[in-house]
């Protein structure tokens, strides 16, 4: 089984200015009044974590903080269209939506670097660092320093 | 009874006090502690405290207070102003608990259940009262759970004032008396006054008692529920009412804490799963930097 995204869909993607990323799986694919229900409950009560905030969902205490995706990437939210009746098939993936920042949210828990969203998002820097053509001078330097050892 | 503070933000607790004068900060007092609102499925609960001399306690009997239940509506009314001009006499705080914070506290990972979060309450208002310079030696409370356990944690946090804890003790002692007024007074008024952040638009705009068992509040439970939120944030959400008409009619949600509750998570792994037979083939695994960042890779684009 091989899921495809498809990226001609991408230039149609709506952008969005908000986004949640929520801390437990809603079983529902389609509208919700999230203005009305959740937006109004969330505040920045900051207290020690300067961009913390909290809100709730179904009466529970969720803290998050918002996450600019880093630069040079897009944020997108898929969806898929048909779904497959097997699990064996292929799956087709449509972007529907873009966003340039999300807010992931906890459960009951402050937003640290540990979380899994920002630890994700340390293989951005990563990636970066391993897969940028070195120059010939960064080579030598690098291994004079390993001689050196 | 000025809201103005809690109807700015009505998903936090609100503390509303009198002011205190010189003579309950010089002799020696008596303090009742009451709550309103503890069993509804709707709206904040409120806890009340109300002080006065010690010297003065009969006088203070003669003042016509009783039980908050026994009482109408308006005479509730009518008593609360008399307190406000006896402010010579005595004083009173309240504390609004938003049905947000309940439900939040309640609903945490772990769990934070109602008897712990009122008796929080009530110690700290007597703590506020202390600061505020009220001379406290006194100190009467009407029961919440096991008699016997809430006087000896009041006796550890306040070990020089003599507590009193009594089922009843509303009817019994006119300070919580006075103390169930204000409280029961604080109540009624942030129910009716309630704004909806929710934006939700009702047929019918009352919603009865606030107990489960009142049809017109059960019609607003069904009146205002989203299949998706739940409710707005003047419901309980931690009352076994509201969650079983979730567990109905809403769409499921799933939280990682869900199997916790009944002893033995989900996916742990069997003793037998650690001794697995060494003729099957390792398989290629990703570096546990991805797994544990939930990070799989795109073959192609």
């Amino acid at each position: 089984m091989a899921t495809t995204i498809d990226t001609k869909s991408l230039q149609f993607a709506s952008a969005v200015d908000t986004c949640h990323l929520m801390p437990c799986k809603i079983h529902l694919d389609g509208e919700a009044n999230a203005s009305d229900f959740f937006h109004s409950s969330i505040s920045q009560d900051g207290k020690e974590n300067g961009d913390s905030i909290t809100g709730t969902f179904r009466g529970r205490p969720l803290n998050g903080k918002v996450l600019n995706v880093p630069s040079g990437y897009t944020g997108v939210l898929v969806t898929e269209p048909h779904k497959r009746p097997t699990e064996e098939e292929d799956r087709l993936l449509v972007a529907s939506h873009k966003y340039d920042k999300f807010t992931y949210w906890n459960l009951d828990k402050e937003p640290t670097s540990d979380d899994l969203v920002q630890k994700a998002l340390q293989w951005v820097d990563l990636s970066s660092v391993l897969h940028n053509p070195i120059s010939p001078e960064e080579s030598q330097d690098s291994q004079e320093s390993m001689k050196g050892q | 009874m000025d809201q103005t503070a809690f109807e700015s933000d009505r998903r936090a607790n609100c503390l509303i006090e009198s002011p205190v004068c010189e003579r309950l900060k010089s002799e020696p007092c008596w303090l009742g502690i009451d709550e309103a609102g503890r069993g509804p499925v709707l709206g904040p609960m409120v806890y009340g405290i109300c002080f006065s001399p010690v010297a003065d306690k009969e006088k203070f009997g003669t003042m016509g207070f009783a039980d908050s239940k026994t009482l109408t509506e308006e005479q509730r009314d009518k008593i609360f102003s008399e307190i406000n001009s006896s402010l010579d006499l005595l004083g009173w705080m309240v504390e609004i608990l938003s049905p947000a914070y309940i439900s939040r506290s309640m609903l945490r990972r772990d769990k934070y259940n109602l008897n712990a979060l009122s008796h929080d309450c009530a110690i700290r208002l007597v703590k506020t009262a202390l600061e505020r310079g009220v001379n406290v030696t006194e100190l009467y409370v009407d029961t919440v759970g096991d008699p016997a356990k809430y006087q000896a944690k009041l006796k550890e946090v306040f070990p020089t004032i003599d507590v009193t804890v009594a089922k009843k003790a509303d009817s019994l002692y006119p300070v919580v008396s006075a103390a169930s007024i204000c409280a029961k007074v604080a109540r009624d008024k942030a129910v009716k006054n309630w704004e909806f952040q929710e934006k939700i638009t009702l047929d019918e705009p009352n919603y009865g008692s606030g107990y489960p068992g009142d049809p017109k509040t059960k019609h607003f439970l069904e009146a205002s529920f989203d299949r998706v939120f739940g409710f707005p944030n003047f419901v309980r959400f931690s009352w076994s009412t509201a969650a079983l008409i979730i567990e109905k009619d809403g769409v499921q949600v799933e939280w990682e804490d869900d199997d916790e509750q009944d002893g033995v998570p989900e996916n742990t792994p069997t003793v037998s799963q650690f001794f697995k037979k060494k003729s099957e083939r390792p398989e290629l695994k990703q570096h546990r930097f991805f797994t544990n960042r939930q990070l799989t890779p795109v073959t192609s684009l």
